[in-house]
């Protein structure tokens, strides 16, 4: 299936583009992703770790949607970065 | 070997025009650090119980970190301690640039301020001597003006500490201001200087504080160098600051939204997230970055603003706290409109925190037909009207209008007109900082039982749970040693003088590693527990002399989720708040229902034992 990923600021400024394609196997949930977007930017420590640590918010809509919640082909997620201006 | 200390306070009895200079010993150093560790230890001794805290026996004092002024990285920062006028209690505020390592270098680590003056005046400090002068032709100017008068007649390259006209004229949420737009803000220490006739405290020093390992100093500078360069998060912040993840905080569930009843997604938008995030800000406002004394980070940047409504010209780029208090708690989408309000209370002298959270009551007061448009000045003061956000911060900052009542804070107001209690969220009369409960519990127990409620950058658990996974933070067993830990640890490093952002850079035990280096003391972990426990109690204690026990903090049920939020991250999350306040109580070893610290605690601690005769005989 393929999923579009918009990636909210400042994550977008972190991974370096504001939106992929991106294809997954049918059944992948949002941890899936999650370890997929790990190993495609693996090269910053702190998305890398924010990514495995699941220190994200999935927004769909203006629902917000558990990371182990089964992905739809064709659907839009929203990834925030979960944080503050204290702990980033 | 003496290091990070110069060994030296001046006394300023502004009714009687006089200035002492008292020497302090290395123990009282060693025992409370400098801060505000030093502030309530000194104005637990100097200060009586029961004065008006607008008074002329209210003391006001300006301590820098014990780092402070020895470029020790991140240790820009002085607080101001009194007697507030909002909660009637303990108050302490903490600021940056830089004020505080000027102090240190014209040679005092602290300065307390008496009695007051007849007519205004301001404190000239250079090198070791001060003078008393006037400051009737400076009455009336805003920080901005305010500050290049003083250098005018001073020293150019002098540093103040002043209060605006919101000081002048006893405003509640008044703050003390540095660098035209850094604030001691909270707890209404503006006011505090006001009621003294003290316009500014102006600082000038060519000194040098003693380091007592220099080598160990540069050792930790340059491993926070390699930190900070490998560091994206760093980066981020040099570049957008606070408001880095003012976007993120507004959809999540950390920022309130509408007067801490709405839902980020749903009241105020992933457009209204975009709108006010530093990142979408800065490409087209910023002109450059500012920071604080020794920062390695720099996190603060000028605005510009070419042709704007209420802005023309420079500003400063709101802080995330400002940007949340004037945006998504008042769904204001304008971040002009911010600019603006952040702007007037700089130039003013005002607490944006209280400011904002002052105009969120009011807003949800009109909206509920409690208070009305004709007595609001006449503005339409509906959720998210930018116009009316603007007006009514001037209003409230020149004290025409409704704005005379509300520059007394929300509580104060509530009880002045009679009504709109149900809306407040204070403690203790103290409006609610931006980060909810509801995301992360620990706040509750920090807003609720701190010595000063109501603060984000005290310590707790509160900052560690953001990045925690549900359901496991909501837990509430188990969580009184983390707690006490964590605050502990933050006392130590506010007392020192450190920034909070020095834990960007993930470097261990910086805190420790500095005052080692500084000092040249053995300072290890049990000591930093051990201080921390000992500042955090001395300010404990200033309140439970005023006569206050556990009973007169209350958070407002709806920071806690009662009733839970219907929709959001945070939908059907309540807080046990008093579990929370329980398991930090006994680890600390207060008494849950008077608040006494047990006579046990107390030796144990040492260097309390007029706390203990005041408390036990």
């Amino acid at each position: 299936m393929k999923i579009q990923v918009k990636f909210f600021v400042p994550l977008n400024i972190q991974v370096g583009t504001n939106q992929l394609e991106i294809e997954l196997p049918d059944g992948a949930t949002g941890r899936d992703l999650l370890r997929y977007l790990a190993d495609r930017f693996s090269e910053n420590q702190s998305v890398r770790r924010r990514f495995l640590g699941g220190r994200v918010l999935f927004l769909v809509g203006k629902e917000f949607i558990s990371l182990d919640s089964p992905l739809q082909d064709q659907m839009t997620l929203v990834i925030l970065p979960q944080g503050s201006c204290c702990h980033p | 070997m003496k290091g990070g200390y110069v060994g030296k306070i001046l006394v300023v009895d502004l009714s009687n025009n006089s200035t002492e200079v008292q020497e302090l010993p290395e123990e009282m150093y060693r025992n409370f650090l400098g801060g505000y560790g030093l502030g309530a230890r000194i104005l637990y001794s100097m200060m009586k119980p029961g004065i008006d805290p607008l008074g002329p026996d209210n003391i006001i004092g300006f301590v820098p970190g014990l780092l402070t002024g020895t470029g020790a990285p991140f240790t820009g920062r002085y607080m101001v301690v009194c007697k507030s006028p909002v909660t009637g209690g303990w108050n302490d505020a903490n600021s940056g640039g830089f004020f505080g390592p000027e102090l240190k270098k014209a040679g005092f680590d602290g300065v307390f301020i008496k009695g007051a003056a007849k007519e205004p005046v301001y404190l000239w400090i250079h090198d070791g001597k001060a003078e008393i002068r006037s400051a009737k032709h400076l009455w009336g100017l805003d920080s901005e003006a305010g500050r290049e008068a003083l250098r005018k007649e001073t020293d150019p390259e002098a540093q103040e500490a002043m209060i605006g006209p919101a000081g002048e004229a006893l405003s509640y949420m008044a703050a003390v201001m540095n660098d035209k737009h850094r604030a001691a803000g909270r707890g209404g220490a503006g006011a505090v200087m006001g009621s003294k006739k003290l316009k500014a405290v102006v600082v000038r020093g060519t000194d040098e504080v003693p380091v007592a390992y220099p080598e160990r100093l540069k050792e930790v500078q340059r491993a926070l160098s390699a930190a900070m360069k490998n560091s994206d998060l760093a980066k981020l912040f040099h570049e957008h600051g606070t408001g880095a993840f003012n976007g993120p905080s507004a959809l999540s569930g950390d920022t309130p939204v509408k007067n801490w009843a709405g839902v980020g997604i749903i009241d105020f938008g992933e457009d209204g997230a975009n709108a006010i995030a530093g990142p979408t800000l800065d490409p087209k406002y910023k002109v450059k970055p500012y920071g604080c004394a020794n920062c390695p980070l720099v996190c603060g940047a000028h605005y510009e603003v070419k042709d704007g409504k209420w802005i023309k010209g420079m500003t400063e780029r709101p802080e995330y706290e400002t940007a949340a208090s004037f945006g998504t708690l008042l769904l204001n989408k304008d971040a002009e409109a911010i600019f603006a309000c952040n702007d007037i209370c700089n130039r003013y002298g005002l607490d944006t925190i209280s400011t904002g959270m002052t105009i969120a009551w009011a807003m949800e007061c009109y909206e509920k037909g409690i208070l009305t448009k004709e007595e609001l000045n006449g503005l339409d003061l509906k959720w998210g009207n930018a116009e009316a956000i603007v007006e009514l911060t001037k209003a409230i900052a020149e004290q025409k209008g409704i704005g005379k009542v509300l520059a007394k804070g929300s509580a104060k107001a509530a009880d002045e007109l009679g009504k709109g209690h149900e809306c407040l969220i204070t403690v203790k009369g103290i409006e609610l900082p931006m980060h909810d409960p509801r995301l992360s519990p620990g706040y509750a127990r920090t807003y609720q039982f701190d010595p000063t409620p109501g603060r984000h950058v005290k310590g707790g658990l509160g900052g560690m749970q953001l990045l925690m996974p549900s359901p496991a933070k909501y837990i509430p067993e188990g969580t009184g040693f983390l707690d006490v830990l964590l605050t502990t640890g933050s006392e130590v490093e506010s007392s020192a003088g450190l920034c909070m952002f020095s834990g960007f850079l993930g470097m261990q035990n910086l805190a420790q590693r500095l005052i080692e280096a500084v000092t040249g003391w053995n300072f290890k972990g049990q000591d930093v527990l051990r201080t921390g426990a000992r500042i955090l109690n001395m300010r404990h204690v200033f309140n439970l002399r005023e006569g206050f026990t556990p009973k007169d903090f209350v958070i407002p049920p709806r920071a806690i989720g009662v009733p839970p939020l219907q929709a959001g991250p945070t939908a059907g999350i309540t807080i046990n708040a008093q579990r929370l306040a329980e398991n930090f109580f006994h680890f600390i070893g207060w008494d849950m229902e008077t608040g006494k610290p047990s006579k046990y605690s107390l030796e144990h601690l040492g260097s309390m034992d007029d706390v203990i005769k005041d408390l036990y005989g």
